[in-house]
This record gives C-alpha cells, sequence and structure tokens, in this order.
C-alpha cells in the first residue's frame, strides 16, 4: 500500500513540475491532468473514495477537456502564448521555490511538533457502496449534471473545431 | 405525492427531463423551437418555486427534505431541503433563465440546441447549489454552474469569448481551490460536512487555543469567503467579471449577472453568514469587502467605454451592498440582501436586455459609437431609464426599497457610518448611470443611427417584463414591508 | 357631521366659481350654502362634545377631529360671519374677472377654518393652518400677479409666524408625548414646555395679526379688494389666531397669572396697541387706517388672554367677537365708500354722510364701539381687559388706556373726514361719472341697475351694526351664557362694570380724546389735520420717519438679514458649484482612470489580486481574533 502512495505521489509532483515547466501550453494542460490523476489515485488509497471519483471526473477531466478546448480553438494558437511564456524566465526558478516552501512548512511543523488534526467521528471506513448511494445521492446528482455538462461540452466545442478546419 | 413534493422533485429531476426530452427531437425541428422547450423548464421553475412557497408556508412547516433518488433516512446522508428563503433564489434562477431564453430567440443562432442543454443543466446545478443541505455538495454542484459557464462562455468561439470564459475558468478554478481546500480543513475538524454540524462551530472554538485545528478552522473560514467572493466577483476578486460578461453573448451575460453570481457566490456567502456569523471577523470582512466594492466599482463603473462593461462593473459595485446587508448577520440583514438580490436581478437583467437590443439594432455597443437612441427606441430608453432609477434606488422602483431596507439593517445593526457610506455612494452610481443614459439615449442621434429601429419580438417582451418587475414591486412594497413589520422583522 | 363641516366649503367653493357669471344664481347658492353651514355650526353645538378619527393613517399623527364646547363656540361665530361675508364678497366680485377664483378662495379659507377649529390633532391643525396661508396667498395674487408684494410679504410674515408654530407643536407633542390636543391638558410651562407654549402663543397671535407679524396687513389693505380684508386680517384669522392661543392659555397650557410667559404676551400685547395705534394715526388712507387699527385691537385680546386671569380670558374672546363685528362692518364700509367713490385717500373723501346714509350710520355705530363708548359692546370688553390689566399690573392697564385714547382719536378723525366736511373735488368727479348715482336715495352707488349691489353692499354693514348693537344689549347672556360656559368658567363677569372708577376713567379717556380731536382741528385747520400736532410733535416725528422707512418693519428685516444671507449663500453656492462642476468629476474620473489602469486584463494580475484579497480577509481575522 505504502508503494502506491509513494509512487502516486512521486508521480503528481513531478506531473506538477512539468506542467508548470513547459513552454507549450496544450502539454502544460495534459501534465495538469496527469498530476491530477495521480492524486486521484493517491485520494483513493488514503480511503477517500468519493474525492478521488470527483477529482478524477472534474478536474483531470473535464477542466483539461475545457483547457485544451480553449487553447486549440484560439485563433493563434500556441505561437504567440508560447512566445509569451518563453519572455518569463523567471518561471525557471518557480519549481525551486515551490520547493522551498514545502521543505520550510515541513520543517516549522516538525519544530513547533503542532498536533496533527483528529479525524472526525464519521469514519471512513463504511462501505464505498453505502457512502456512495446511501449518504451522498445528492453529489451522485451532480455528478449525473457533470457528465452531461461534459458530453455537452465535447459536442460544442470540439464539433465548432472540425467546421472551423473544414 | 403531494404538491410540495411535486414541486421539490422537480426542482431536481425537470431540468434533466427537458434535456432528455429535448435531445429526441431531430436536429432542426429541435434548433427552431429551442425557446419552448427552454421555456418551458423556466416556466415550470416559476411556477413551482412560487407554487411550493405558499404550500410550505401553508403547511407551516420550517422546511421540507427530499432526496434526489430516494427519501434520505440515513443518518450523516447529503439530501435537498426546501426552505424560506431558497425559494426567492429559486424563483430568480426561473426568471433570469426566462429572460435569458427570450434573449436568447434574437442573440443565439448556431448553437441553440447546446445553449439549451446548457442552460437546464446550469439550472438543475444552481437548484442543487440552492436545495443541497451538506458543505461539499455544494461544492460539487458549484462546479456544475461553473462548467457549464465556461461552456457557455465559449461556446460562441471567438477570440474574445475564449479570453472572456479563459479568465473565468483560471479565476473560478482558484476560487474551487479555496472552496475545496476549506472544506478539507473544515472536514478534519468536525467530519461532517453537514450544516447542521458546522452551524455552530465557531462559537466552540475559542481563538487562542493555538491548536493547528483550530487555526485551520478560521483558515478554512478565510479561505470559504475568498472563494465564494470569487464567484460573486466584488472587489478585489471582481477581475474576471466585465471581461467575462463583455465577451459572453448578452444571453449568457443575463445569466451569469442575473443568477450565476448570486447563487454561485452570494447564496455561498449566505450559507456561510447562516453557519459561521457568529465568528465576528467573517461578518466584519463581509462588510470590508462590501464596502470597497460599492466604492472602487462605481468608481470603475465610471469611465468604462463599453455598454455591458458599466453594467458589469455597476454589478461588481450592487454586489457589494448585497455584502454589506449580509455582513450584519440579523434577519433584517438576510431580508434586505435577499431583496436587493430580488430587485438587483430585475433592473440588471433590464439593462443587459437592452444591451442585447442596442447590439441587434444598432449593431455595437461601444460607448462612442452611440448616442441620440431616444426616439428611434423609446421602450427601451424607457425601461432603461426605469432600471437606472433601481439602480441608484429612486423611488417608487424596487431598488429604492431594497436599498432602504440595507441602510436600515446597518443602521440597527449598530453601523451608522457604513450606512451613510452606502446611502453616499449612490451618488457615485447615479453618475456612472447618466453618463451611460446620455451617451447612448439622450443628445444628437448620430447620421449612421438613423435608420435604427425599436426592438421587436422577445427582446421587447423580455423588457417590458422585467421593467413591470422593477415597478410593480417597487409598488408592492409597502405591502412586503407591512408583512415584515408583522412578523417583527421590522 | 364634522367632515361635512370641510367639504361643504369646499363644494361651494367649487360651484360658485363654476357659477361665474350668474349673479342672482351666485347670491342664492351662496345663501343657501352659508345657511347650511351655519345649520350644521349649530347642530354640532346641540350634540356636545365628541371626536371622529380619520380612517386614514399618517404615520406619527391620528387624523383625529374633536367638537367640543370651545371650538364650537367659535365655529358657530365663524358660521354666523360666513353669510354676511359671502353676501358682500359676491356683491363686491360682481362682474370682476378674477370673481371666482376669488370666491373659491373664500371658500376654500372657510373650510380651512372651520377644519382648524375642529382638529383635535395638532399636525391636522397645521394642515388647515398652513392652507388658510395658501388660499390667503392666492388671493393677494388675484389682483397683482405682476407684482405680488403684499403676498410675498404675507407669504414671508405669517410663514415665519408658522413655523414658529410649528416649532411650538414640535415642543408640545414631544412634552406631552401625544399629538392630540385633549390629550394635553394644564402642561407645565417649564423647559421645553416653555418654549412649546410661547411659541403657539407667538405662532397663534402671529395669525391674528399681532405685532410683528402685522407688517403685511396694511400693505394688504392697498393691493386686495376690500372684501378681503373684511374677510382675512378682519374676521377669519383673527377668530382662528385667538381660537388657538385661548385653547393655549386655557387648556394645553398651565399659564399662571405673572409667569413670565404671561409678561412676555402681554408686552406684546400693550406693544401691539399703542405702536399700531400710533401707525393708524398718521395715515391718510382709509383702508390702511383701519388696517393699523385692526392690528391694534389685536393687542386688546392678547392682553386679555396674555393675563391667564379669566376676566381677561372672557374679556379677550368677548372682544375679539366684537371686534370681528364691528372691524368687519368697517371694512365693509371702507369697500362701500370705495365703490361709491373710486378712491379711500382720506384727504379727497368728505361729507358723505348724505350719499351713504346708511353707511354713515353703521360706521357711526362701528365707531362707537371700537372706542369703547359706554353702553355699546366694545366698552364691555374693554373694560373687561383693562380689569384684566390693572389685576397684573398698573402699567399694562395704561398701556391700554392709552390705547383706547388713540383708538378714539383716528376714528375721530377717519368719521369726520369721510362722512362731513366739504366733498373734494374728486368725489365730485367720481360722483359725475357714476352718472345718476347721486340722485340715489341712499347708500353706496345707487344707480338702478345695481340694486343688487345696493342691497348686497349695505345689508352686511346694517346686520353687522345691529349685530354690535344685540351685542351691547345682551351683553350678559353673551358673556357668561356663551363665552362663560365654552370655557366652564366659574365666575360671572357680564353686566356693567363693577369698578365705577375705572369707568369714570375710561369717560374721561374718551373726553380728553375728543378734546384732542378738537384742539387738532383747529391748530392744523381742519379734522384731516386733527392728529398733525401729535405725529408732528418733536421725538414723535422721527419716530414716524423712522417707521415710514420700515425700521420697524419685521419684513425689512427680513429681506435685510435675507439680503446678507444670499450674499453669503451666493459664495457657498460658487464654492459648492466648483466642487460639483470641477472638483468631483475630476476626482471621480481621475480615480476612474486610475483604476481601469489597474484593470489591464493581465491574467496574472488578475490571480495576484484576487489573492491579495484573501491576504486580505485574512488579516481582517488575524487582527479581530
Amino acid at each position: 500500500m505504502n508503494t502506491i502512495i509513494y509512487i502516486s505521489a512521486g508521480l503528481m509532483l513531478i506531473f506538477g513540475v512539468y506542467a508548470v515547466m513547459e513552454h507549450s501550453i496544450l502539454r502544460a494542460a495534459i501534465g495538469l491532468a496527469l498530476s491530477s490523476a495521480s492524486l486521484s489515485v493517491l485520494l483513493y488509497v488514503l480511503g477517500a473514495h468519493l474525492a478521488a471519483v470527483f477529482e478524477l471526473s472534474v478536474c483531470s477531466g473535464l477542466v483539461t477537456v475545457i483547457f485544451i478546448a480553449g487553447i486549440s480553438l484560439s485563433h493563434s494558437p500556441k505561437m504567440e502564448i508560447q512566445k509569451e511564456y518563453r519572455d518569463k524566465e523567471r518561471n525557471r526558478q518557480l519549481p525551486l521555490v515551490l520547493i522551498g516552501a514545502g521543505l520550510l512548512l515541513v520543517i516549522l511543523a516538525l519544530t513547533l511538533q503542532l498536533q496533527t488534526p483528529q479525524l472526525g467521528e464519521v469514519a471512513a471506513d463504511q462501505d464505498v457502496r453505502d457512502v456512495l448511494w446511501g449518504n451522498r445521492q445528492a453529489d451522485i446528482w451532480g455528478q449525473i449534471a457533470l457528465i452531461l455538462c461534459g458530453g455537452v461540452a465535447v459536442a460544442v466545442l470540439f464539433r465548432e473545431e472540425r467546421r472551423e478546419k473544414k | 405525492m403531494t404538491i410540495l413534493s411535486i414541486c421539490a422533485h422537480g426542482f431536481v429531476y425537470c431540468p434533466i427531463l427537458v434535456v432528455l426530452i429535448y435531445n429526441l427531437f431531430n436536429h432542426e425541428f429541435a434548433r427552431k423551437h429551442f425557446i419552448w422547450f427552454a421555456g418551458a423548464g423556466a416556466t415550470w421553475q416559476i411556477l413551482t418555486s412560487a407554487a411550493g412557497f405558499f404550500v410550505l408556508h401553508q403547511s407551516g412547516q420550517n422546511g421540507y427534505a427530499f432526496g434526489a433518488l430516494w427519501d434520505p433516512g440515513l443518518p450523516g446522508s447529503a439530501y435537498f431541503e426546501l426552505s424560506g428563503p431558497r425559494f426567492l433564489l429559486l424563483l430568480i434562477v426561473g426568471l433570469v433563465a426566462f429572460v435569458s431564453v427570450l434573449v436568447a430567440h434574437h442573440t443565439v443562432d448556431f448553437n441553440r440546441s447546446s445553449y439549451t442543454n446548457l442552460l437546464m443543466i446550469l439550472v438543475l446545478g444552481m437548484n442543487g447549489m440552492l436545495l443541497v443541505t451538506d458543505l461539499f455538495s455544494l461544492y460539487v454542484f458549484m462546479e456544475v454552474t461553473g462548467l457549464c459557464c465556461f461552456i457557455m462562455i465559449a461556446m460562441f468561439r471567438s477570440r474574445a469569448d475564449l479570453e472572456g470564459s479563459f479568465k473565468y475558468l483560471i479565476l473560478s478554478e482558484l476560487s474551487s481551490i479555496f472552496i475545496l481546500t476549506a472544506v478539507a480543513f473544515l472536514m478534519m475538524k468536525t467530519g461532517s460536512l453537514r450544516y447542521t454540524d458546522l452551524a455552530g462551530l465557531g462559537s466552540r472554538i475559542s481563538a487562542g487555543s493555538g491548536r493547528l485545528e483550530d487555526v485551520l478552522f478560521y483558515a478554512a473560514l478565510v479561505l470559504l469567503i475568498s472563494g465564494f467572493a470569487i464567484k460573486t466577483g466584488v472587489v478585489p476578486f471582481h477581475s474576471w467579471l466585465p471581461d467575462a460578461y463583455q465577451s459572453a453573448d448578452t444571453a449568457v451575460s443575463i445569466l451569469l449577472s442575473g443568477a450565476v453570481n448570486k447563487v454561485a457566490g452570494v447564496y455561498g456567502l449566505i450559507v456561510v453568514m447562516e453557519l459561521f456569523g457568529d465568528v465576528a471577523p467573517v461578518g466584519k470582512s463581509l462588510a470590508a469587502v462590501g464596502i470597497v466594492s460599492i466604492i472602487i466599482g462605481a468608481l470603475l463603473a465610471v469611465r468604462q467605454p463599453h455598454y455591458k462593461r458599466v453594467v458589469a462593473y455597476s454589478s461588481v459595485s450592487q454586489m457589494g451592498y448585497i455584502l454589506l446587508a449580509l455582513s450584519t448577520g440579523t434577519t433584517l440583514g438576510l431580508v434586505a440582501a435577499l431583496a436587493h438580490i430580488f430587485s438587483h436581478t430585475a433592473f440588471k437583467s433590464t439593462l443587459f436586455t437592452n444591451a442585447a437590443a442596442l447590439q441587434e439594432q444598432a449593431g455595437t455597443l461601444e460607448l462612442q459609437d452611440l448616442g441620440g437612441l431616444e426616439n428611434q427606441m423609446p421602450v427601451t430608453a424607457f425601461t432603461s431609464i426605469i432600471a437606472f432609477l433601481s439602480t441608484a434606488g429612486i423611488p417608487p422602483t424596487a431598488g429604492f426599497w431594497s436599498k432602504i431596507l440595507i441602510i436600515l439593517a446597518l443602521w440597527q445593526a449598530g453601523s451608522p457610518v457604513l450606512a451613510a457610506v452606502a446611502l453616499i455612494a449612490g451618488i457615485l452610481s447615479s453618475a456612472y448611470l447618466i453618463r451611460l443614459q446620455r451617451t447612448v439615449f439622450f443628445g444628437q442621434t448620430r447620421p449612421e443611427l438613423a435608420g435604427v429601429k425599436e426592438a421587436h419580438g422577445s427582446v421587447l417582451t423580455a423588457e417590458i417584463l422585467l421593467t413591470v418587475i422593477t415597478l410593480g414591486l417597487g409598488l408592492l412594497y409597502p405591502y412586503i414591508l407591512m408583512l415584515l413589520h408583522a412578523g417583527g422583522i421590522l | 357631521m364634522l367632515m361635512i363641516l370641510i367639504l361643504l366649503p369646499v363644494a361651494a367653493g367649487l360651484i360658485l366659481w363654476l357659477l361665474g357669471r350668474h349673479y342672482l344664481l351666485s347670491q342664492l347658492s351662496g345663501l343657501l350654502f352659508s345657511a347650511l353651514n351655519l345649520a350644521a355650526a349649530l347642530r354640532l353645538r346641540q350634540l356636545g362634545a365628541f371626536s371622529v378619527t380619520l380612517p386614514v393613517t399618517v404615520p406619527g399623527f391620528s387624523l383625529t377631529l374633536r367638537a367640543d364646547s370651545v371650538s364650537v363656540l367659535f365655529l358657530v361665530f365663524a358660521a354666523a360671519m360666513v353669510p354676511l361675508l359671502l353676501i358682500y364678497s359676491i356683491g363686491f366680485v360682481r362682474g370682476k374677472k378674477w370673481g371666482g377664483l376669488y370666491l373659491l378662495y373664500l371658500c376654500l379659507s372657510i373650510a380651512m377654518v372651520n377644519g382648524a377649529l375642529l382638529s383635535d390633532d395638532l399636525g391636522l391643525l397645521l394642515f388647515f393652518w398652513e392652507g388658510l396661508l395658501g388660499t390667503l396667498f392666492g388671493m393677494l395674487l388675484l389682483r397683482n400677479q405682476e407684482q405680488p408684494r403684499a403676498a410675498v410679504k404675507a407669504l414671508t410674515v405669517s410663514g415665519l409666524a408658522d413655523l414658529i408654530l410649528m416649532l411650538g407643536i414640535a415642543a408640545s407633542v414631544y412634552s406631552a408625548h401625544t399629538t392630540l390636543m385633549s390629550g394635553m391638558q394644564q402642561l407645565p410651562v417649564t423647559g421645553v414646555g416653555a418654549l412649546g407654549c410661547a411659541a403657539l402663543l407667538i405662532g397663534a397671535l402671529g395669525k391674528a395679526g399681532c405685532m410683528p407679524f402685522h407688517a403685511w396687513i396694511p400693505l394688504a389693505a392697498e393691493d386686495a379688494p376690500t372684501p378681503f380684508l373684511a374677510a382675512f386680517p378682519g374676521s377669519l384669522e383673527k377668530i382662528l389666531g385667538i381660537y388657538l392661543a385661548a385653547r393655549v392659555v386655557t387648556e394645553l397650557y398651565d399659564v399662571q397669572p405673572g409667569s413670565p410667559v404671561s409678561v412676555i404676551v402681554m408686552t406684546f400685547g400693550a406693544a401691539t396697541i399703542i405702536l399700531a395705534g400710533a401707525m393708524a394715526l398718521a395715515q391718510t388712507d382709509l383702508k390702511r387706517l383701519l388696517a393699523y387699527s385692526a392690528v391694534s385691537q389685536v393687542g386688546y385680546m392678547v392682553l386679555g388672554l396674555g393675563s391667564g386671569l379669566a376676566v381677561g380670558l372672557a374679556g379677550a374672546v368677548f372682544h375679539l367677537f366684537n371686534h370681528v363685528l364691528y372691524k368687519t362692518g368697517l371694512f365693509m364700509s371702507a369697500g362701500a365708500v370705495e365703490a361709491a367713490c373710486g378712491t379711500t385717500d382720506l384727504r379727497k373723501l368728505g361729507g358723505l354722510r348724505r350719499r351713504l346714509p346708511l353707511t354713515a350710520a353703521s360706521v357711526l355705530i362701528f365707531g362707537l364701539a371700537i372706542t369703547g363708548f359706554p353702553g355699546l359692546n366694545g366698552f364691555y370688553s374693554k373694560e373687561l381687559v383693562f380689569d384684566a390689566a390693572l389685576k397684573i399690573n398698573v402699567l399694562f392697564y395704561l398701556a391700554a388706556l392709552l390705547g383706547a385714547v388713540i383708538t378714539a382719536i383716528y376714528i375721530l378723525k377717519m368719521v369726520r373726514c369721510v362722512f362731513w366736511g366739504q366733498p373734494k373735488e374728486l368725489t365730485e368727479k367720481a360722483a359725475l361719472t357714476a352718472g345718476t348715482g347721486v340722485s340715489g336715495p341712499a347708500g353706496p352707488l345707487a344707480a338702478p341697475k345695481q340694486k343688487g349691489d345696493l342691497l348686497s353692499l349695505a345689508l352686511p354693514q346694517l346686520l353687522l351694526a345691529l349685530g354690535c348693537v344685540a351685542f351691547a344689549v345682551w351683553e350678559r347672556p353673551v358673556v357668561d351664557g356663551l363665552i362663560g360656559r365654552a370655557f366652564g368658567l366659574t365666575e360671572r363677569f357680564g353686566g356693567f362694570p363693577s369698578s365705577a372708577l375705572l369707568v369714570i376713567i375710561s369717560c374721561l379717556a374718551l373726553a380728553a380724546a375728543v378734546a384732542d380731536h378738537l384742539y387738532g382741528s383747529r391748530r392744523g385747520g381742519g379734522s384731516l389735520q386733527a392728529t398733525e400736532h401729535l405725529t408732528q410733535a418733536p421725538g414723535l416725528r422721527q419716530l414716524y420717519a423712522a417707521a415710514q422707512r420700515g425700521y420697524f418693519d419685521l419684513y425689512v428685516w427680513l429681506t435685510g438679514a435675507a439680503g446678507l444671507f444670499s450674499r453669503l449663500c451666493q459664495q457657498i453656492e460658487n464654492a459648492v458649484t466648483w466642487l460639483y462642476d470641477t472638483g468631483i468629476p475630476r476626482t471621480i474620473f481621475a480615480a476612474g482612470n486610475l483604476l481601469s489602469d489597474l484593470d489591464n486584463g493581465s491574467l496574472a494580475r488578475y490571480l495576484a489580486l484576487a489573492i491579495v484579497g484573501m491576504l486580505a480577509v485574512g488579516l481582517i481575522f488575524l487582527l479581530m481574533l
């Protein structure tokens, strides 16, 4: 179990850094999606099933779809945006800053010996099915709406693109 | 099946049903007659929210809980609940959807089927936000709402659309991050996100304890407020709003300003106030954001070169009033906020409908290209004046009463200074409104606009409908005030 | 029932206005209306005290009408005056273009007076009170729309008095915690109460024309139609003002004799008697003379009311009634003279007793009454006031006595100038232009085709003269039966004055006045110059000159102050205009530009802004926790 946690956490970090560093905005979006997907694996393994499903569908699914659609539909694709990015060389230092900040947080937490928060009494040991269909039916409904929405999004945005290409 | 349960389930089922039925028809037919399907959905929403309110009021219950699929029963389950103030917002959703459909009949051409589908899902998303009793579910439906909006803004695939949509998307994601983090922090503290479990949490936590989870609780509040403030579009979280409103199609702008930023933003803040209003800084930060928003929004509106941008910044300013009313944390404050939400919906939708009319007839919304349209478009000019009067809070319009209520609420809550500032800032709003009215409608008619005609068909209908609502409410308000008085709120 | 008294005059006014040129119909409907009005008032008297609250809610006020003995007393008296005023007015305005409007205004005024007399709520009272000011303004405007100086002056001066009244109402409501007069019983005259009492009295007496709120009346005498003078300064305003003052003194406030408020009010009264009387001495115009005389007579009522004594109250109210009878009559006579000769300038009039015997006879009675000739009604009321004044302070008594002497002097001069002596040339001319006018048997404008005028102008005078005599004959029932019972006075003040000494002093004063008149006439060489030895006397002459230049005129003070104020305002206005036209827009536009530049469309900046906002909210939390 621990191996999966470490692997997925590592993947998430790598994809995240890739997304930030990549010059092509399209690839960056894909990196983000992958990072998000690793996060959902991590969440599932840690027991937050619902959050995992949700993360997968919304963050790595739909948001990426829209990102990519937006980028590919814009009339001056890639070049301009990439040029903007290239101009900003300081972005190269960004991952270092992020990692440094993370380290600082960890050191702070260790030195101050902050109490780790207790998990609430509604435990995560319930059956996933019970949780999903019994307790969270409102969220299911929302999920249905999201999926519908995603379908329409794909239909609208990509159909338009096809028409544009013709 | 009681009437109440039909109304209640309708809010959840009806939009999806409309989407399903609508897509059964062949494409051309659906494209041609979209107004009937979307209009029916919106009308249903309006009727059931009104009927539901009266039935619930008659029955004397506080709320009506129901499940989406089967009855709520399991402890800890997330279910839907109908209750008093939500009805007003449900009604607003229906009304705005209806007006948007009327306008879309003129402005939307290619994407009518997608527009209808997205509109219905958007309505479902907003209904969901209003009905759920769990912070996480609230977040889920907020995402639904947000997604629909991105697509609707981007749908018309012009560069401006995409830019506006992209900005909205990024800022919205920031807000999602904020809210999701906050939800996580709260979950850590309580283990449950139901409103009933969260309510009153603030009083059980002392600020000075220094324990991480307590600090995180306050951090969660900060994040919640910021997240919903982004969705509301108040200064300094407002930057996406003018771009999005300007670039979106007018039918979509109406949805955004009339319903989405109220349900996704203000309603979220209402929930925060209801749950954590006893934590003093919550109210104070809302008041601070509100007052800054009122002033800066108005100042920004004065110098905008585009009709829709002026109206968008005016939205920023008006949202400030609503937050100010909410910040009092009193019942009167809540009532005032809801009242202003309703007035704002009416008059802001009027202005956007007028924008649609101008776009259709005059072909532009750049202020420097407009002028002297009073004679060509008398109805539009008149409805515009009424909407301006309502925005500036001048009787006998609905805006006057709701602003009075806000000022009363502030006064009652012991912040006369805020009340005074709110009152004086009203002058600023008249400034940008007068400028807009003068440049667009008054003065010499530009020669190239000489052939412009009055708006017609459903746009004109929407203009008149909204103006009637604004004026009618303005005349009806004394009665509402009497009800409030009888209820001991005033 | 109470509403009828308010709505009836309004309806009558509309009818009279519409009837316009139908003279006979107007007269008939006027008569009918006044009869109804009187009947309603009398019926109210039978019903006794009761009140009605209108079903309309105004926040802070309950629109309550109330009829009790005091208001009914004044109401009946006013209703009794209405037919005379109407008949005279309809006759006077016959054939004039503004006649219909004039009658409408007059009827509206009657409605306002009725309403004010019946109001129990002070707010409602104020409404009718201001309504009367409105109709007064309208009537003054009628003939002088181009140069409405009298109207403006009346509005300013009376408006000031009404403002003070408003202040008084506010203070009274504040100290009584109710707006109903029936709820205010004997409020103490201390602190806010003193302010309320004083302001109410000043407002009420200002309406009645007490100094220094009289300034518009002489001006109106020149500009306004004569029936207006008879109706407003002559009767309606006096009735209303004294009514409220009497209520304040007897019911609302606990005014003790000799208290500061009482002394101040009495000082005003005494000053009014002497100063207005002195001004009357110097007048050479009949209407102006009568106007000053009307102001002067108010002083007696103020003196009586202000004393806070029962005898003073009875005297004041009785004097009011008498005054309304004879002063209205005198104004009507002046109108008749004007109609006959086309002028009221004393220098041009003379010898009219042959041409206008009825008028002359009634003026004689009015004159005797106003001078307080023993046996006539004015005598009784004046003696009562003298009695009250003497009980407070001998100075007030002396002032009142001096006033009586002055009154007698100018009335003598007036009567002799107008009705005795030789007709002046202009009178002849006017008579010639009037054609057959001279050959008429009696009365003004005796041309046969104008019989209606004869009747309508002469009859009210005669009736009023009869009223004077009747009040003298049945003086005891009036004083004790009507006034005494209405105010619930226990003592009896009717009958011949008990103190023979005072009567003798009064008679001596009259004799002194006659002697002075004779001396003055001989010295000046005619009755017209009979007062010159007084007005030209060293010391007094300078005073008159000052008065001529308006040094004692409240209106002149007001306009002077207003001039200064307006210059100050002009400066402020300029500054404010600059602020609005240049300062504020520039600031707003500059701020708008600056902020717009900040919103430059850069996504990075948007994100940064949002995060800064989040941090700011966090800061608020940090600071507050």
